[in-house]
């Protein structure tokens, strides 16, 4: 009697289990996720992640809901902003269509050798650009960052970032010096809940300023960005071949928000600024 | 009708220092709870993580009796004020809501192998009851963690091998997965739980290549992370629906041994 009452609990809830997530698959599919964060080369400081190429990464991202994106290279942040522009012009095809790559910069000033954003050769490819101030050591400051950002600006093109490579009150001051400029906050590689407390302050001051959200899984973050902030202010991310993109998709399927909202977080935003860029 | 049956095995109650939750508290948890299909929740309160064991479990008891027995709670033993206090644990163990003991050796600055941890080893194995340990990784960015890395806690469950051990976070995001995934393997009664922000890419599908599949239990770590983070990750993975209801709940039920409290 107890191994019926057992089995026939195990079939409810597989039962249950189909319909919440056909209801999920459904939408997810509806939804076609474009992707502010893969990345190619080796990760660093995650042990449990494996490389993957560029086919892989867009094999892995198609499975997953993801129907195009930005594609950065680890070597922006561990070995150099040039190698990573090279691996970069080596592996993202230039004529693919949906998937598109991020180059790392550095400040025009002192001028360094490239591939690097600001000079000639960089591809019509190129949606946007990353900075890495703590790691290459320079300050996210007006006089050193205008040529770059002025750069920026004149193609639309928007500057990525992760929030461990700032300092609040610096970028405060930063985003505030060139308001014409979209900057994209990106909550990895470590958790970005432990300062929602400076974040959500910044955002509301710097209207310029957006959130990738492949680690923005607090309670309720979402809903309450988007009450408070609105749907155009993030920007999915999946930060693959790292994490699982699962995590980002499952909180904007489940989220307490319009339709119209997920469908600009899951890819309207990313699209309307990628489409914005100038080549 | 939709009846709810996934255990979340490890939440937490009430606001923390470091970091921001808008509402953390019960309450909100179970207006989610009726939206993700959630029958029941196993927590330990942030009150008794940061203050010791008689400061939460008053409020934990009042949680189980709100929710109409739906969160379940831990008490939690701070070895650096709860030492010779295990009375306290003796009386809560009688209480229908009190499923086990929480320890968290990074959070309370004490190694696993310390003698401090031997009343509460005991405690559990007398009365039948699970012990959630905090495990993680050795992080460069938090040292403490290296408190809690999983082969620390052999010391004791070689000493207590009828004790259930849920290794919370099952080793976290580094290097403590590897350890945490031996260790559910060699002992009969060690359980992982993957409450957190352990985002690993095919995290379910490689973790159930790797231990068995009675092992793994859900959590989703709230009020630091909301549950619909890892709900998608298993009903969109690809690891079979009766590996799913393992996950979602039976495992949890075995590990706590919660069917007696349906």
């Amino acid at each position: 009697m107890e191994v019926q009452r057992w089995v026939l609990k195990v079939s409810l809830m597989k039962n249950q289990i189909r319909e919440m997530r056909d209801k999920r698959k459904a939408l997810a599919e509806e939804l076609g996720f474009l992707d502010a964060s893969l990345w190619l080369g080796p990760p660093e400081d995650f042990p449990n992640a494996k490389e993957m190429s560029f086919a892989e990464l867009k094999n892995a991202a198609e499975k997953y809901f993801i129907r195009g994106g930005l594609v950065s290279h680890w070597y922006g942040k561990s070995v150099s902003a040039q190698e990573s522009n090279r691996q970069l012009l080596k592996a993202v095809p230039k004529n693919d269509a949906k998937f598109h790559a991020v180059w790392t910069g550095l400040p025009l000033f002192p001028r360094e050798q490239g591939p690097l954003p600001g000079q000639s050769g960089m591809p019509a490819n190129v949606k946007a650009v990353r900075v890495f101030p703590k790691t290459n050591r320079f300050l996210l400051d007006k006089f050193v960052m205008e040529g770059l950002c002025g750069f920026l600006i004149g193609r639309r093109m928007p500057l990525f970032i992760w929030h461990t490579e700032l300092d609040w009150k610096e970028f405060y001051a930063f985003a505030g010096d060139f308001p014409d400029l979209k900057i994209i906050v990106e909550s990895q590689p470590q958790k970005i809940l432990y300062h929602m407390r400076s974040l959500m302050p910044l955002m509301r001051s710097r209207q310029n300023v957006l959130l990738e959200i492949s680690n923005f899984a607090g309670l309720d973050y979402l809903e309450y960005g988007v009450r408070t902030l609105g749907a155009e202010r993030f920007i999915f991310g999946s930060f693959l071949p790292v994490n699982d993109p699962l995590a980002p998709v499952g909180m904007i399927l489940d989220a307490d928000i319009s339709l119209a909202d997920k469908r600009a977080v899951a890819g309207g935003n990313l699209k309307r600024i990628m489409e914005g860029v100038k080549s | 009708m939709r009846k709810p049956f996934i255990v979340d095995a490890h939440i937490h109650t009430g606001a923390s220092c470091a970091y921001y939750a808008e509402k953390p508290d019960a309450a909100r948890y179970l207006e989610l709870m009726d939206r993700l299909s959630i029958e029941r929740a196993i927590c330990s309160d942030m009150l008794s993580i940061t203050r010791g064991l008689r400061h939460g479990l008053k409020a934990a008891e009042r949680v189980f009796d709100e929710s109409e027995g739906r969160i379940f709670y831990l008490g939690v033993y701070d070895p650096r004020s709860d030492a010779g206090r295990i009375g306290v644990l003796e009386k809560a163990a009688a209480k229908p809501g009190f499923l086990g003991v929480k320890i968290h050796p990074s959070f309370h600055k004490t190694t696993p192998e310390s003698a401090l941890y031997d009343e509460v080893w005991r405690f559990v194995r007398d009365h039948d009851l699970t012990l959630l340990a905090h495990s993680w990784s050795v992080s460069t960015y938090n040292p403490a963690q290296a408190y809690a890395t999983p082969e620390r806690f052999r010391h004791y469950a070689d000493k207590f091998p009828d004790v259930r051990l849920v290794l919370a976070h099952a080793g976290g995001r580094g290097n403590g997965r590897a350890e945490a995934v031996r260790t559910a393997n060699e002992y009969k009664n060690v359980y992982l739980d993957f409450a957190g922000d352990i985002f690993c890419f095919k995290y379910l599908e490689t973790m159930l290549d790797i231990v068995p599949h009675n092992k793994l239990i859900f959590g989703s770590d709230y009020p630091m992370f909301d549950p619909r983070a890892n709900l998608s990750r298993v009903l969109l993975s690809g690891i079979g629906e009766t590996a799913m209801a393992q996950v979602l709940c039976n495992n949890a039920v075995t590990a706590y041994k919660m069917e007696k409290k349906c």
